[in-house]
């Protein structure tokens, strides 16, 4: 069997322009892949569909670095004529009739669209474990969870099924799954990418991010899927050249929130994210510890605002309109509360209440509006660090994957999973994941880097000295 | 705080428009009332900040003069319906 699908994109987009291999032959070694992968990384194939359109892209000049490679999508970015579940059976037979913004892009560069990747049910979890399709598995421990919710978007990156992917991050939905799977996700300035078709969770926190093998292929999809799109007034048309890696000297302030200093975490994690700000320091960067206010706030900020904006988004599933429909009714009323009871899973019909209790009555007041305005105060003290500092970093999660099935007495556990980051989500800059290490069991520990709102290109630049630097192996079953 | 027990719980899944067993219930009461503990310390949080911050980033509104477009075709969109007649969606009979 070939193995081109572990080449670089640049080294793949050499074969391709020199003809020495056709975009076919990604496609089926793709196929080859995922039919002995375990992973569940996939709710829907387009195997058909794929190999059409390589057979295509045979008779197109390769014109940008892109062309013919495949990626998957993340189940809750609409793609025409394509299954898009958001895995549940809420929208189990859900064939859209457009693609999303993103998805479209990634046609106009001539990608190939190859499926939809598992995920957290309507992108609610951190762990891949709610999904009406059945876990994904952490492609480095098949009893490890893989992070969530883009579980299958990370583990097919890092279980090299495919070089790239999208996911979407509401609260570290793309950070967190890469950190756990070893590979780098991006979660964007909110309006860096069109949410144009991207079934929402919570609309004033969702973003598309990339997840890549390395750096530089990230900088590269995002460049690809950015910009202005006029079926989203969120967006902006800010400039968007992301792939120039080259270091800007003047960049080199680095704030590191004394908060986490406080916070339990791992100790190997702990000691990872040191050795990171020891080589930065050995690399000419200052680094400080800063005071950021409102930061432990964090969890409770994200249970109020994106449960309200999650129990409102999901009004419209009410076997009317579309999606799953009860058979079981006598009324209206029944016919809404049967459909919604069977066709969403036990934690989003958990998240959906939250939300409606906390909008309900006098709590919109008590809490809702309330934590609207901790979101300002908590933005504004991290805009004003970024007056005096470059970067914010923090390791990406306290801890490595954890087992599977893992129960906790509290149910505010779960959400603590996030605390490190829902910030960027709330204040709405940019943050990027990246692999920085391994424990003693060889899981992938993750550092996340901050910067200012449309500051990635900053991000990736850091990103990429770092990784330079430690030159890991991030091949799962590989050498540490 | 405020407390929430088997009553609350049955309101608010009227409202949010679910049923429950009793078993599920349960479940509820004992989740909301950790997740009201957790939140309770934004209700209590002092700040000197009246503001409120909706959406991340402020946006000029890029949205064109109100001219419609027909950008997906109705005879599309009705072919992926289970139940039609003509250029109508056939909804469930819910009128008692």
């Amino acid at each position: 069997m070939s193995n081109y699908l572990d080449l670089t994109i640049l080294e793949i987009h050499n074969l391709l322009k020199e003809k020495k291999i056709k975009p076919i032959d990604l496609v089926n070694e793709f196929i080859e892949r995922e039919k002995h992968s375990e992973l569940n990384a996939f709710i829907t194939l387009d195997i058909e569909g794929a190999r059409n359109r390589a057979i295509e892209l045979e008779s197109l000049e390769v014109d940008n670095p892109l062309f013919g490679i495949p990626i998957a999508i993340k189940d809750n970015i609409v793609t025409k004529n394509l299954k898009t579940t958001c895995a549940s059976l809420m929208l189990d037979n859900f064939v859209p009739v457009y693609d999303a913004t993103v998805v479209q892009k990634l046609k106009d560069k001539n990608m190939i669209v190859i499926g939809k990747t598992n995920m957290d049910e309507f992108a609610m979890g951190s762990t891949g474990e709610t999904s009406y399709y059945g876990k994904t598995l952490n492609p480095w421990n098949k009893e490890r969870v893989p992070g969530g919710s883009s579980s299958g978007s990370a583990a097919c990156v890092s279980g090299g099924l495919v070089p790239l992917s999208l996911g979407s991050d509401t609260g570290g939905s793309v950070r967190e799954p890469a950190s756990f799977c070893g590979v780098v996700g991006m979660k964007p300035t909110y309006g860096r990418v069109s949410r144009y078709g991207v079934i929402p969770f919570a609309a004033s926190l969702d973003q598309v991010g990339p997840i890549a093998r390395n750096v530089y292929e990230n900088a590269l999809l995002l460049e690809a899927i950015s910009g202005l799109d006029n079926n989203d007034y969120t967006t902006f048309n800010n400039d968007s050249n992301f792939t120039d890696l080259e270091i800007d000297g003047n960049c080199k302030k680095i704030g590191v929130p004394s908060f986490y200093l406080k916070f339990e975490m791992n100790e190997e994690v702990r000691n990872e994210f040191e050795n990171i700000l020891k080589l930065l320091k050995e690399n000419g960067y200052l680094v400080e510890y800063v005071d950021i206010p409102y930061l432990e706030n964090s969890v409770s900020l994200y249970q109020i605002i994106a449960l309200s904006e999650a129990s409102s988004s999901l009004s419209c599933f009410d076997g009317i309109r579309y999606g799953y429909i009860s058979k079981n009714y006598n009324n209206i009323e029944e016919l809404y509360k049967n459909t919604r009871t069977e066709g969403f899973g036990r934690e989003v019909k958990k998240r959906i209440m939250i939300g409606t209790y906390v909008l309900s009555g006098k709590n919109a007041n008590q809490y809702y509006y309330k934590a609207l305005a901790v979101r300002k105060s908590l933005t504004d003290s991290i805009v004003n660090v970024f007056k005096n500092y470059d970067y914010i970093l923090v390791p990406t999660t306290s801890n490595v994957a954890y087992p599977l099935n893992q129960k906790s007495e509290n149910y505010n556990h779960k959400f603590y999973d996030d605390i490190l980051t829902i910030p960027a989500n709330m204040t709405g800059i940019p943050a990027l994941s990246l692999p920085i290490g391994f424990n003693s069991e060889n899981m992938p520990i993750g550092l996340q880097i901050m910067s200012n709102y449309f500051e990635e290109q900053k991000i990736y630049k850091l990103a990429n000295l770092i990784e330079k630097n430690l030159n890991l192996n991030l091949k799962p079953g590989g050498d540490i | 705080m405020n407390e929430i027990n088997k009553n609350l719980v049955k309101r608010v899944l009227g409202f949010a428009m679910l049923n429950s067993t009793d078993k599920e219930i349960d479940d509820y009461v004992l989740s909301l009332n950790q997740v009201v503990e957790e939140i309770d310390n934004i209700q209590n949080l002092e700040i000197d900040n009246k503001d409120i911050l909706f959406s991340p980033t402020n946006n000029i509104n890029c949205f064109e003069d109100g001219i419609v477009v027909e950008k997906i075709d109705k005879e599309e969109v009705l072919s992926r319906v289970s139940n039609r007649e003509a250029d109508y969606i056939l909804v469930p009979k819910v009128i008692e």
